[in-house]
């Protein structure tokens, strides 16, 4: 049947594949997406001009030709991101030329595999309800095209379509298995956020001035002491005198399996972490991780670390004990003990210490007893340093943020002999008790010491002696007003604003709990608990399949069959041709009026009512089972019939 | 038997030219021993075919002529005093035959027209007391003219309902008349009804009528037509009567079709004749309009 579509249809059509190119512009090259959208364009002035043929072979040509640049950008790309170009300029291409709704069907079936592949992009809840909206406007697309004409009749056409797949999708996300992708997902070249490799002074007051996300975390027993906090994310381990960086180790990306001795655990902990989108491969864990899900592995210093850089929000499961962290390999404590020849002051007063104590311990409070003493602060905008950056802090400005102060413990601690560096991550949170959960912005980005002592690396956090309150109220507790006003976004004073921000994000945590954190070890779970219960679901289940078969029973079992069987036959046999079958006319009377419109068949037709008369009105069994035969015999022909428009 | 009654049929069609349709549904109202009313304007040959019907049947016939002046006692036949046995004989009408050929039934008043109800309902006419069997078989074929002509009194409801088929034959195509110009030198029409039933024959044609299958099917189709007409307030409804008789009539179209089973073809095509008079007594019979709305709205499902 030759329908051809209406301006609506395409306008509809134009405006979900601009919304695709919109969406997987991640994809795209800059010049592809402008390509593709000149393409579109070029549909109107199409639509007026006239041959057909004409058409196609521009449109091949154009086609070809941006196949041609894109397998030139191939290697830039990746297959990935190729097979999506490739797909969306078949699908555009297909757009420009299509006129009857045939053409169409291809092209909508493209559009929602495309959509689809946009939540591979996008997982946040508000990008995913408008994913989920643009489907649902290619599905309402879909009906008007195929299903009946009348608007309230496609609704429900529609509604009655999801209500009956919506139980699928839910069971098929609950116990579909989760595969690995059969492809590499490429990681966008996004900003990196959070923590760098490299710490200069100034570097976290930077990151706390962003109130985005870093992470959140899920105890399954209480919280933690607040002291106790202290996310670690990233080990900072060469000086150069000015900035601190991580080693080259840490590149290896070799595991390292964390010593567990069962007695000597001081306190274990297991939680759940989400984090946000990084683009890095570092995560965060407290103290020494044991046990890690396997999308996230400890390394080097038992820090956590992802398999890839987290380019979408990742969830794994941590089971860590909050001891002091062990050595991972016999270079660690001579690697942690080089010095610099910049800062010399400091050098001296390490020196004086150092000759003062008898043991690491005593140095470690002497240093606590200098930041106490001394006129040190804590500060949001430390004055600039000059060139021995730890000299001009320790003896000049004396006023500084947590990098700072670390920074500078660390150097005073190596110039003792120490083994130290510098650990960079996240102190704190702030706790929602209703909610359960605690929420890691990047202001809690925070800098602390670890030096090596008996065996493992113990940490100090200088900020903890000089600022007290930033470890156990956070860092807001700390800082003038001043600076709290330097922190806060404007509309972030607006405490309605504020409240819904807050709400929102809370709505945010519970779909990557229950929707992004569903994976493979929580469908175990759920495996596990269906199976202590599967009694009750399988008497429920039979019960279920009990009351249908009852309903259908009544339904169709105590009437009486609404036709006869040869009148059944030749209904399912003449399929949607019987629906221009007057009311009153009897069916060899239609045969008559199908062999006018189709004389080829007629001796078939002949055939069929005569055998179709006599099974009907004679009562004769043995037509009735020739004209079974004889219509499966020619199911082709029949679906063939023509009816004139 | 069904080449004979075929034969019938042909030779009837050279007497009544180019009415096919008519003739057959004439037949079928004969063989199922139904009463058949013809309704047309004067002049279009209902006489000569109801002639041709009662002379083709190889059947005994009287014919009466309608009048006003027309008294019952004219039809069932009067009682005379005989001086000589000093006793009533019964001098039986013409209503005592096998084809009772009532020409224009309509000119006679009221009371003439019931007495003839019992004669068609019972096939029996009770005078002085006494009830006398009519001779089987026993048909009435009437004539009249439309309504609207002058001095016709409308057949009452009840009789209406007796008469199984109402037949209106209408003007004849061009070619037709065409031919009944050319061949009217040549004499009566009637001499081309060459071909003759026998009684016995006719009889056991009627009793084969009662081996025609009729399926639940067609049955209940039938019934979906009757009851519609019940359901609705712009026509009469059809009464149990009419639905024996519909259902008699389609048997008798599928026998002279050459089937022994019923067909829905063969209920709508009896249909029209068989209850637009039932369903409207008062409309012409060459207009099916109410019959036709109801096969045009009943769903046929077979």
């Amino acid at each position: 049947m030759l329908v051809l579509l209406n301006r609506q249809a395409i306008v509809s059509f134009s405006i979900i594949l601009l919304a695709i190119i919109v969406l997987l512009h991640q994809a795209l090259p800059l010049w592809y997406s402008a390509i593709l959208v000149l393409l579109l364009g070029y549909r109107w002035p199409l639509q007026r001009s006239g041959s057909k043929v004409n058409k196609l072979k521009r449109v091949n040509i154009i086609a070809a030709l941006i196949l041609l640049l894109l397998l030139i950008s191939l290697k830039q790309s990746g297959v990935f991101h190729f097979m999506l170009q490739i797909l969306l300029l078949s699908a555009v291409s297909r757009m420009v030329l299509i006129r009857q709704r045939h053409d169409s069907h291809q092209l909508l079936w493209v559009l929602y595999f495309l959509l689809a592949c946009c939540f591979i992009f996008y997982q946040s809840i508000l990008l995913s309800l408008l994913i989920l909206a643009l489907l649902l406007f290619t599905l309402h697309q879909h009906y008007q095209l195929y299903a009946s004409k009348q608007l309230r009749l496609q609704w429900l056409q529609l509604g009655k379509a999801l209500l009956l797949t919506f139980p699928i999708w839910i069971s098929l996300f609950l116990l579909f298995p989760r595969l690995q992708p059969l492809w590499r997902i490429p990681t966008a070249d996004s900003a990196i956020t959070g923590l760098a490799d490299s710490l200069d002074p100034g570097s976290i007051e930077n990151l706390v001035q962003s109130d985005t996300l870093a992470f959140r975390a899920i105890f399954s027993g209480p919280l933690p002491a607040r002291q106790q906090l202290y996310w670690r994310a990233k080990v900072y381990e060469n000086f150069d005198g000015r900035s601190w960086t991580v080693n080259k180790r840490f590149e290896t990306r070799q595991t390292v399996t964390p010593p567990i001795n069962e007695n000597s655990l001081v306190q274990r902990v297991d939680y759940q972490i989400i984090t946000e989108v990084s683009n890095q491969r570092s995560v965060f864990a407290l103290g020494v991780p044991l046990q890690l899900t396997n999308t996230v592995r400890p390394v080097a210093a038992y820090l956590a670390e992802a398999r890839r850089p987290v380019s979408q929000r990742l969830s794994y499961q941590v089971s860590s004990d909050l001891s002091a962290i062990p050595e991972d390999h016999a270079t660690e404590p001579q690697l942690n003990t080089r010095t610099t020849n910049a800062n010399p002051k400091t050098r001296a007063l390490a020196i004086e210490l150092a000759n003062k104590t008898q043991s690491t311990a005593e140095l470690i409070g002497q240093i606590g007893e200098l930041f106490r003493q001394q006129p040190y602060f804590y500060s949001l905008n430390p004055p600039r340093l000059g060139e021995n950056s730890i000299d001009a802090f320790l003896f000049n400005t004396r006023s500084g943020f947590c990098s700072h102060y670390a920074s500078a413990t660390a150097v005073l601690l190596r110039e003792a002999g120490v083994p130290a560096r510098v650990v960079g991550g996240y102190q704190g949170g702030v706790w929602h008790d209703e909610q359960q959960y605690l929420e890691v912005r990047q202001r809690e980005a925070h800098a602390w010491v670890e030096y090596f002592d008996s065996g493992a690396w113990q940490r100090f956090d200088p900020t903890a002696v000089i600022a007290p309150e930033r470890v156990l109220a956070g860092l807001d507790a700390v800082l003038s007003a001043e600076e709290q006003d330097q922190l806060q976004a404007n509309w972030r004073r607006f405490s309605a604003v504020n409240y819904i921000n807050q709400q929102l994000l809370h709505l945010d945590y519970y779909w990557s709990v229950w929707v992004l954190g569903f994976d493979d070890s929580q469908q175990y779970n759920l495996w596990q608990q269906l199976k202590a219960i599967s009694k009750l679901l399988a008497i429920l289940s039979g019960i279920v399949v009990l009351m249908i078969g009852i309903w259908w029973y009544l339904k169709y079992q105590r009437q009486p069959e609404k036709f006869p069987a040869p009148v059944r036959l030749v209904r399912r046999y003449l399929g949607k041709l019987i629906q221009h079958k007057p009311a009153g006319q009897h069916f060899s009377q239609f045969i008559n009026q199908l062999k006018i419109h189709n004389p080829y068949h007629a001796p078939l037709l002949d055939k069929i009512d005569s055998l179709y008369q006599r099974a009907l009105f004679a009562n004769d069994p043995a037509a009735l089972l020739q004209l079974r035969k004889h219509l499966k015999a020619n199911t082709k022909k029949l679906n063939r019939l023509n009816w004139p428009q | 038997m069904l080449a004979q009654l075929h034969q019938v049929e042909h030779s009837l069609n050279q007497v009544i030219l180019g009415k096919q349709q008519q003739i057959r549904l004439a037949l079928c109202c004969l063989l199922a021993e139904g009463h058949l009313l013809l309704e047309d304007l004067p002049g279009l040959g209902k006489t000569t075919l109801a002639h041709a019907l009662a002379n083709s049947l190889g059947l005994s016939y009287r014919r009466v002529q309608f009048t006003s002046d027309l008294l019952p006692a004219d039809l069932t036949g009067i009682s005379i005093y005989d001086t000589r046995s000093q006793q009533f004989h019964f001098q039986p009408g013409p209503v005592f035959s096998q084809v009772l050929l009532a020409d224009e039934i309509n000119r006679a008043s009221p009371k003439t027209q019931s007495a003839l109800l019992e004669a068609m309902e019972e096939r029996q006419v009770s005078t002085d007391g006494q009830t006398r069997p009519l001779p089987s078989p026993f048909f009435v074929i009437a004539t009249q003219n439309p309504l609207f002509h002058a001095g016709t009194s409308a057949l009452p409801e009840s009789q209406l309902d007796r008469f199984l088929m109402r037949l209106s034959l209408g003007f004849p195509e061009r070619a037709a008349e065409h031919q009944l110009l050319v061949d009217d030198s040549k004499g009566s029409r009637l001499q081309f009804l060459t071909q003759q039933l026998d009684s016995n024959t006719l009889q056991s044609l009627q009793q084969q009528l009662s081996s025609v299958n009729v399926s639940d099917a067609v049955i209940d189709y039938l019934l979906s037509l009757v009851d519609a007409s019940r359901t609705r307030n712009d026509m009469l409804p059809l009464s149990p009567r009419a639905s024996k008789a519909l259902l008699r009539a389609s048997k008798a179209h599928a026998l002279i079709t050459g089937r022994d089973f019923v067909t829905a073809d063969d209920v709508q095509q009896v249909f029209p004749s068989v209850a637009e008079h039932r369903l409207d007594p008062r409309s012409s019979a060459a207009s099916h309009s109410h019959s036709e709305l109801l096969l045009e709205q009943t769903v046929c499902p077979l």
